[in-house]
């Protein structure tokens, strides 16, 4: 960019130096660590650069910044290193995501209230806590919302799903149970299963429990919310659709082999995205581990199947008792259009003993299978013995011993070979089976099995001390010389581990049998055959192997679609070490919620064993969450944006910015990384400081000053043409106003070619939507109802950010198809909002003043014919006065290269304004653009109106910040390469003027004269001194003066079009 | 509902600073008032000849406020005094075409004063419901 300056610091003292500088012709960046300009977070807060009593002057001049096409303002973005030095600075720039997109937000708030978490704010006056998503508060300027987003929370990055937990922990704890079972399922298929049967590592990332306790009982809650569902079912109207709404059927696909928890996945997430999936399964249930590995006790079939008959309803066909053959397999390839193996790991690993094919003796993955089918189909069970011994370590161990003993098991022991801190299984199920009364042998490992009649009788075993450990960094058993022994054994059980069993054709498998896959995209040796879960891994967990088929699910997507499966893809965890988490001081105090366990004696059926969390415990429990990453992507705010503004994907960026002069006010205090020489302080609140600094600045950039382009209008003689365009915002016009019915009322009016609905009129589309219409229907005039409310190129009040982005964008379009400014009607808080509750009455008088806009439109501005009327401002500065600033004040302005015309006596007479004074100086006229007094007392300018262009340095303790600061409005004022006349300035009809002095007589701004010109007398407008307020209309007798910004006729016109 | 459609209109002229900013406010902050009232804006009160306020009335308003800004805040230094000047002298051409003096007001309005906007207006409007049109 062109070599300007960089002020760092967006409080009111650094936005004045930038306005200053900016106004002078200095390209401006503005570098503000907080999201908003003037939302100070240091201790010039106080200085809001309004009055108290008109605090919207503040926000008027933030607008202006922002409007300024000199000033460019980079939000949320900090310094990083500066090079170099005055005149020639090489600045590093790094910008945080705000993840609201400034040219979309509406500023309608209804993230803010979507938004379940809040955190403290130290930073905002008034408000004791704030949402994630949050503005800067009355007055801050953008008002678009930033989100605070830390980074990932642990729980999400430790979630092998990729489930979005602090996000439904939050919602939760607002009670929006729905809303949180909605976000699950946007990770997971099978809320309910992972809540009873998940090893929930996100418990173990969870900072709560190491940081602060335990652990917020993450599953649990997913429990909770998905039992929730159940016991309350939305009801029919208000369930949320299966399928985005949206969602095309793509015409291809994808066969699933196995329908366990990874290919249940594949298949959730492929129908949801419109490819017809079918599932093939061996066994006659579906869900795999799910069902046959799973005791009922701990997962009741009937959640699994109410959450896979949800996938089904889905589209999803699964066929049971349907083994994929080598026949089969090559039909599935050739009839597919891709394929995913989820096969899982069924086969039990050998215990490798003698005696193993004695009668009771069996693995325990089969003894599971066998008694969950008969369970399932109401058959017999298996029977077991009275000593019931079972060999493992893992999840499958425990689960076998205590479906044993609900089987009628009198002694059931688990022989385990190691100790019990290297078991596999997880340590809540140890302790459950404990404490159902189950025994543990540690340190113990079967030798040979002892039977008599072929049956198993006892289980010869030997004792093991630990060693050295071993590959998976466990220690190794050992065995003890000479301590063999023998348990008394009738049903033995191994569980020592499971294996692949499969075989597909052409299909590569490692020597264990698992099935070989791309580690980032799951893609097989055949590129259209996809696999995961245990399959791949090996016996893994229910969450890896959904995770597993989430995985497959984008490779096949993006397999379907012909594009690169690898791009933006990793297979790494996110890296959370660097992330700077939030912690609540203090965190709220209470104990991790327990869920009840039903009595012991109950505990011999096959009944749920544990009892979730009810409604009350499950808020408490989800309060006690940290908020680590502040924002918890629970996407509650994206789903109720309607202007679509929100983009959690946003990216920071890093810039690097040429600069000729760095102020420095950085909000947060940081000292700035040069030596003072270089690099300009400004320090608190003071304005005129401020200033005083941007006048330095300004004249070490005198040569970079450019001229300030002036502003072109040109009315059109052809016919209006006029477009009308109602703007909808959402349904903050939309729902409450009749937008077709305003639109089919526009269209009836007179010289009205088209109207049409806009969705958004501030947004970029809204401006290209405009300007396609006025293209395809040579529109001329166009009629913008929506909340901006005048044509005129100003900031007041009333504007916001919204308006100025609006305005801003109608400004591209190009002068030869808008060649005067659109006309504005504020149907949104003129009509919306105030009448509310009256929406017919609302409708109904939006469309008279739509009518008017379009009258106005439709009725010509004479005024607006003639071309701008400029003065120039090349002249001089006349510095006049003793005072003792005046010098310091004409230095500063040599220094930006002015001419200054210095003289100690103040002036005797005094004319005109910008651009164009005359006063008198010891008897002799002098011309000059711009006047600056300094008087030794303020009484010797008494009387004197303040206007643009005159300047007064007030008698003061610091004449050299007064002279400088001075000098920096006066290069501001003088920036602009013409002073032009704003389009509302009064215009006198020569051929009506009578010449009777009425205009001139009243008029207290000396702008309109009676004037001879060409020998004819006639009252003449200065345009560039007219503040446009339209008194001489009023008083002209023969209506000879129109006022620019609406004339009589055209408030005649309305007149008619509202009263009409 | 229906009735809002039948109601008599009001014009109410603000100038574009006090009293547009007063409308503007209590639009912003949703207070409603009645939607006959139509809001025009001009630069200044001082602009509006009379004869665009005996046009209101003559083209069927039911009412006409005008609303500038406050004594002592004009914008323009003397706009508002001006058009109290004006004002008199309509008024008085007013009762003589038999305009009621609730049908045509002059008011101001502090700038950002949204719910002072929404009550002046709602009580003229409601003046003139309970005088009985003649």
């Amino acid at each position: 960019m062109s070599r300007g300056a960089l002020v760092v610091g967006g409080c009111f003292s650094a936005v004045q130096a930038a306005l200053d500088l900016a106004e002078s012709g200095i390209p401006v960046t503005i570098v503000e660590r907080s999201p908003f300009l003037g939302c100070c977070l240091g201790a010039d807060a106080s200085a809001s650069g309004g009055s108290r009593e008109n605090p919207t002057d503040g926000t008027t001049r933030l607008l202006q910044v922002i409007k300024h096409p000199n000033i460019r303002v980079i939000t949320q973005a900090a310094v990083t290193a500066v090079q170099g030095r005055k005149g020639d600075f090489h600045v590093e720039i790094e910008r945080s995501p705000r993840y609201v997109d400034l040219l979309k937000c509406t500023a309608c708030g209804d993230c803010v209230v979507a938004c379940p978490v809040t955190v403290p704010t130290a930073e905002l006056a008034g408000a004791e806590r704030r949402t994630a998503i949050f503005g800067g508060g009355d007055g801050a300027v953008p008002n678009i919302y930033a989100i605070e987003k830390r980074g990932v929370a642990p729980c999400k990055a430790t979630c092998p799903g990729g489930i979005h937990v602090q996000g439904y922990v939050a919602l939760i704890a607002q009670g929006r149970f729905r809303e949180a079972l909605d976000l699950i399922r946007e990770a997971v298929p099978l809320a309910g299963v992972l809540g009873r049967v998940c090893y929930h590592p996100c418990e173990d990332g969870c900072r709560r429990g190491t940081q602060v306790d335990e652990p917020v009982s993450i599953c649990a809650l997913k429990r909770f919310v998905a039992d929730f569902e159940v016991a309350h079912p939305p009801p029919d109207n208000d369930k949320p659709a299966p399928v985005a709404k949206g969602t095309k059927e793509t015409g291809s696909r994808v066969a699933v082999i196995g329908a366990g928890p990874s290919g249940l996945t594949v298949a959730y997430f492929l129908a949801r995205a419109g490819v017809h999936c079918d599932i093939f399964e061996t066994l006659p249930i579906a869900g795999g581990m799910l069902s046959v590995g799973i005791p009922d006790y701990r997962l009741p079939p009937e959640v699994l199947r109410r959450e896979i008959a949800a996938i089904e309803d889905l589209g999803v066909t699964i066929h049971l008792n349907h083994p994929v053959d080598d026949a089969e397999w090559s039909r599935l390839q050739a009839d597919y259009d891709a394929v995913f193996v989820g096969v899982g790991a069924h086969r039990a690993r050998a215990l490798d003993v003698p005696g193993e094919g004695l009668d009771g003796v069996r693995s325990g993955v089969d003894f599971l299978r066998e008694v969950n089918l008969a369970n399932a189909r109401g058959r017999t069970l298996p029977t077991v013995g009275r000593n019931v011994v079972v060999i493992g370590g893992g999840n499958t161990a425990i689960d076998s011993a205590m479906v044993a003993q609900r089987l009628g098991a009198e002694r059931v022991t688990i022989l385990y070979r190691r100790s019990r801190s290297e078991m596999l299984a997880n340590p809540w199920e140890i302790a459950e089976a404990e404490d159902e009364g189950i025994q543990f042998h540690f340190l113990a490992s079967p030798v040979r099995a002892l039977g008599t009649d072929n049956r198993i009788v006892a289980l010869q075993c030997v004792l093991n001390e630990l060693g050295e450990p071993d590959q998976s960094g466990r220690r190794r058993p050992v065995p003890i010389p000479d301590s063999a022994f023998a348990i008394p054994c009738d049903t033995l059980l191994s569980a020592i581990g499971q294996t692949v069993s499969c075989s597909f054709d052409g299909l590569e498998v490692s020597r264990g049998g698992s099935i070989l896959v791309d580690p980032v995209t799951l893609q097989t040796n055949l590129a259209a055959v996809y696999a995961g879960g245990d399959a791949v891994i090996g016996p893994a967990s229910v969450i890896e192997s959904i995770g597993d088929g989430r995985r497959a699910v984008e490779s096949i997507l993006r397999y379907l679609n012909g594009q690169d499966l690898v791009t933006g893809r990793t297979a790494a965890r996110v890296d959370t070490t660097h992330i700077d988490y939030y912690t609540p001081a203090p965190p709220i105090t209470r104990a991790r919620a327990q869920m009840p366990h039903i009595s012991r004696e109950k505990r011999r059926s096959f009944a749920e064993v544990a009892l979730g969390l009810n409604a009350e415990q499950a808020v408490q429990e989800a309060e006690r969450c940290l908020s680590c990453g502040v924002c918890s992507e629970c996407l509650a705010c994206v789903a109720v944006c309607q202007p679509g503004a929100i983009d959690l994907n946003q990216q920071g960026e890093h810039l690097i910015l040429e600069a000729g002069a760095i102020i420095w006010s950085d909000s947060a205090g940081a000292p700035p990384p040069l030596t003072r020489g270089n690099i300009y302080e400004i320090y608190g609140g003071d304005l005129l400081a401020a200033s005083a600094v941007a006048a330095r600045a300004m004249g070490d950039l005198a040569g970079y000053r450019q001229k300030r382009p002036v502003p072109q209008w040109a009315a059109c003689d052809s016919q209006s043409r006029i477009g009308v365009f109602v703007c909808r915002c959402g349904d903050r016009i939309g729902g409450v106003l009749d937008v077709e019915g305003l639109v089919a009322g526009a269209c009836r009016q007179p010289g009205v070619v088209c109207a049409e609905p806009l969705d958004f009129a501030c947004q970029p589309d809204g401006t290209a939507q405009i300007r396609e219409t006025m293209v395809q229907r040579s529109l001329n005039r166009v009629v913008l109802a929506a909340c901006s409310c005048c044509s005129l190129d100003q900031v007041c009040d009333s504007c916001t950010y919204q308006r100025v982005r609006c305005k801003s964008n109608l400004q591209s379009i190009p002068m030869d198809l808008l060649n005067l400014p659109a006309e504005f009607v504020n149907i949104r808080e003129q009509c919306a909002w105030v009448h509310r509750d009256d929406p017919v009455g609302g409708t109904a008088k939006a469309n008279r003043m739509i009518a008017a806009a379009v009258a106005k439109a439709a009725t010509p501005n004479l005024a607006l014919r003639e071309p701008p009327a400029v003065a120039y401002l090349d002249g001089r500065v006349v510095v006049a006065g003793p005072g003792l600033a005046a010098d310091y004040c004409a230095d500063a302005l040599h220094a930006q290269n002015l001419a200054v015309f210095r003289s100690t006596g103040m002036p005797q007479a005094f004319a005109g304004t910008l651009g164009q004074f005359r006063i008198t100086l010891d008897g002799s006229g002098v011309d000059c653009s711009a006047v600056v007094l300094a008087p030794n007392h303020m009484a010797e300018v008494d009387g004197l109106t303040m206007q643009a262009g005159l300047f007064v340095c007030p008698p003061t303790v610091d004449p050299e910040m007064v002279g400088a600061a001075t000098a920096a409005r006066v290069g501001a004022s003088l920036g602009a390469s013409r002073v032009v006349a704003a389009p509302i300035a009064a215009w006198v009809d020569p051929a009506r003027c009578r010449a009777c002095g009425t205009c001139e007589s009243l008029c207290e701004h000396l702008a309109i004269r009676v004037l001879e010109i060409n020998g004819r007398r006639c009252a003449r407008v200065d345009a560039v001194l007219c503040p446009g307020c339209g008194a001489c209309v009023a008083r002209c007798p023969s209506s000879a003066i129109a006022g620019g910004y609406s004339t009589d006729e055209q408030i005649g016109a309305m007149l008619e079009a509202l009263l009409g | 509902m229906s009735m809002s459609l039948t109601e008599p209109r009001i014009i109410v002229f603000t100038c574009n600073w006090s009293a547009y900013s007063g409308l503007e406010s209590a639009g912003a902050e949703g207070l409603s008032y009645p939607a006959s009232v139509h809001p025009v804006r001009v630069m200044c009160l001082a602009r509006l000849h009379p004869g665009l306020i005996l046009r209101a009335f003559e083209l069927g308003a039911a009412g006409v406020l005008l609303l500038g800004c406050p004594p002592g805040e004009c914008h323009y230094g003397s706009g508002n005094s001006r058009a109290a000047e004006m004002f008199e002298e309509l008024q008085a051409l007013a009762r003589l075409l038999g305009v009621r003096d609730e049908q045509l007001q002059l008011d101001w309005v502090t700038t950002g004063q949204g719910a002072t906007f929404a009550n002046k207006v709602r009580e003229f409007a409601d003046r003139l419901m309970l005088v009985p049109a003649t």
